[in-house]
């Protein structure tokens, strides 16, 4: 059951998955290889991380999935976020080879932040798709949502300690920013199951 | 647990002022109510509000005690809405889907699952993004037949369906009743209304009880469309909805022939015949396709009688041609 709940949420097929996994491991292993692969990790984690939950949540809301969970009798934030959860652990998977190189060239300071830099990026994706009118708009927000994210990686400056993509991209982390950025994604995830419980 | 599904003042309007106002109505546990409307009516507003995707403007409804507004999540419970897009996971199969919805739903498996509209259920082991959209909207239906809630509220149950999964349904449907669920059903089809126990009917967002089934189709143009192999029948508010019903018609199959019901000629003529008709008239009308002959003859006549003709002639029928074509 979990495993039809999983997949109905994400939507993700096996060659889908596998595609996301090959292409991804093989950016970071290219990354890696010019010293670079925390930086690769750090984009896909952003890109690949709110993208997919932000279109297949359009999906489900333009045909018509979302109005009949909203009306079934679970738990709305319950849904909302096992579906934000699921994500997050879709996307670990799916690079999770990825992670290993990059743990390989950068050190596995890298590790911990890229778990919480899915779990950020699937809220947020989510975010978007929830906000979304279309699925232009969706792309948009998506894009919107991800540029800032990239750049506070890239970009040193006070932001570093929140963001988990900058601990990623420079392969170092403190306990500081470690519990920094799990406050931040799970303020993150509370917004989320907020604004579902009003649904 | 089973209840009355009773609203009361209800009303919603978007804003360009479309929706309904002033609703009230009761549904009864053990009972199919319809609620007839055509097109563009309020019937879907309406089943957004029931099924608490909208929250009313006015006034409130409520089911076997549980408020809908202040006690969403209770009346949640109770209810099992079927709207009227047949959203599915496409990439499980239709097994999967029940599972997932039976779960949603708290419903332990059952072991008669695969007999909800016996002889019409789909093939469960496909994915359900294979499916046509009779076949989606069958597997809607079982799913809310399955998940066994007090009251079922359907938004056009029969859309897609063929006729004879189109009985199973209301037989279902009846079953569920008879079992004590409250049956809602909204829909633009008047022939629905002969199942109903209690009848409604909305027009521009107002609604009012209707007596019977019969009452119902009184105002409406019956039409009757014969294939080879079956004879269909179905009623429109007015001339202007046929070239619709022509084209759901058409794709049913090779149609024989289509008569609409309800044009009178002058006393002591027949329709489609006698001196009502000028041969030049008749001639004009035989250029058209044998099976659309009935029809525009119905509807030539129609025209004729609205505009106080005593005769029908060419130029007769080419007005009657330009006020369908307009239409």
């Amino acid at each position: 059951m979990m495993l039809s709940l999983g997949s109905a949420a994400s939507g993700q097929t096996p060659p889908r998955f596998l595609a996301k996994t090959v292409l991804a491991t093989g950016i970071v292993a290219a990354a890696a290889f010019m010293q670079r692969g925390g930086f690769a990790l750090a984009i896909l984690l952003v890109v690949a991380g709110i993208t997919g939950p932000a279109v297949r949540v359009m999906n489900l809301r333009t045909n018509g999935m979302v109005d009949r969970l909203r009306s079934c009798p679970a738990s709305k934030p319950g849904l909302v976020l096992g579906y934000a959860g699921l994500w997050s652990v879709v996307t670990l998977a799916a690079l999770a080879p990825a992670i290993a190189i990059a743990g390989l060239s950068s050190g596995p300071a890298v590790i911990a932040p890229a778990v919480t830099g899915s779990v950020l990026a699937a809220g947020v994706g989510t975010l978007c798709g929830l906000a979304a009118r279309t699925l232009g708009d969706v792309h948009l927000l998506a894009i919107a949502a991800s540029v800032p994210l990239v750049a506070g990686a890239v970009l040193p400056g006070p932001w570093s300690l929140f963001l988990p993509y900058a601990s990623v991209a420079a392969g170092t982390l403190t306990p500081l920013a470690l519990a920094s950025q799990i406050g931040l994604a799970a303020c993150c995830l509370a917004l989320l199951g907020g604004l579902a419980s009003r649904w | 647990m089973t209840g009355s599904l009773a609203a009361k003042s209800l009303g919603f309007r978007y804003p360009g002022g479309h929706g309904f106002w002033d609703v009230s109505f009761t549904a009864g546990a053990g009972e199919v109510t319809c609620i007839y409307g055509r097109n563009g009516s309020g019937k879907t507003t309406i089943f957004r509000v029931l099924s608490t995707l909208l929250l009313p403007q006015a006034g409130g409804f409520s089911l076997a005690g549980r408020d809908g507004i202040r006690n969403r999540d209770g009346f949640r419970r109770l209810i099992f809405p079927v709207a009227d897009t047949s959203a599915h996971f496409d990439h499980l199969s239709g097994r999967e889907n029940l599972a997932v919805f039976r779960f949603l739903y708290g419903v332990q498996a059952s072991p008669v699952q695969e007999e909800v509209l016996p002889g019409h259920d789909p093939d469960l082991d496909r994915m359900a993004g294979a499916y046509s959209l009779g076949m989606k909207r069958k597997l809607f239906l079982m799913e809310s037949f399955l998940c066994r809630r007090p009251a079922l509220i359907f938004d056009e149950p029969a859309l897609g369906l063929d006729s004879a999964a189109r009985g199973a349904f209301f037989r279902k449907a009846r079953e569920a009743a008879d079992e004590g669920s409250c049956i809602l059903i909204l829909t633009n089809q008047a022939e629905d209304a002969i199942h109903a126990d209690r009848l409604f009917r909305l027009e521009d967002g107002t609604l009012s009880p209707v007596a019977s089934a019969d009452e119902l189709q009184k105002g409406l143009i019956r039409v009757t469309v014969t294939y080879p192999d079956r004879m269909t029948t179905g009623y429109i508010p007015s001339a202007g909805d046929l070239p619709d019903l022509v084209r759901t018609a058409l794709a049913g199959g090779t149609i024989r022939k289509i008569e609409l019901a309800g044009a009178v000629p002058p006393a002591g003529q027949e329709p489609g015949e006698g001196s009502w008709w000028t041969p030049e008239a008749r001639a004009r009308v035989a250029q058209a396709p044998r099976f659309l002959r009935p029809m525009i003859t119905a509807l030539v006549e129609r025209h004729a009688r609205d505009a106080g003709y005593d005769r029908i002639t060419p130029e007769v029928v080419g007005e009657a041609k330009g006020r369908f074509d307009r239409q």
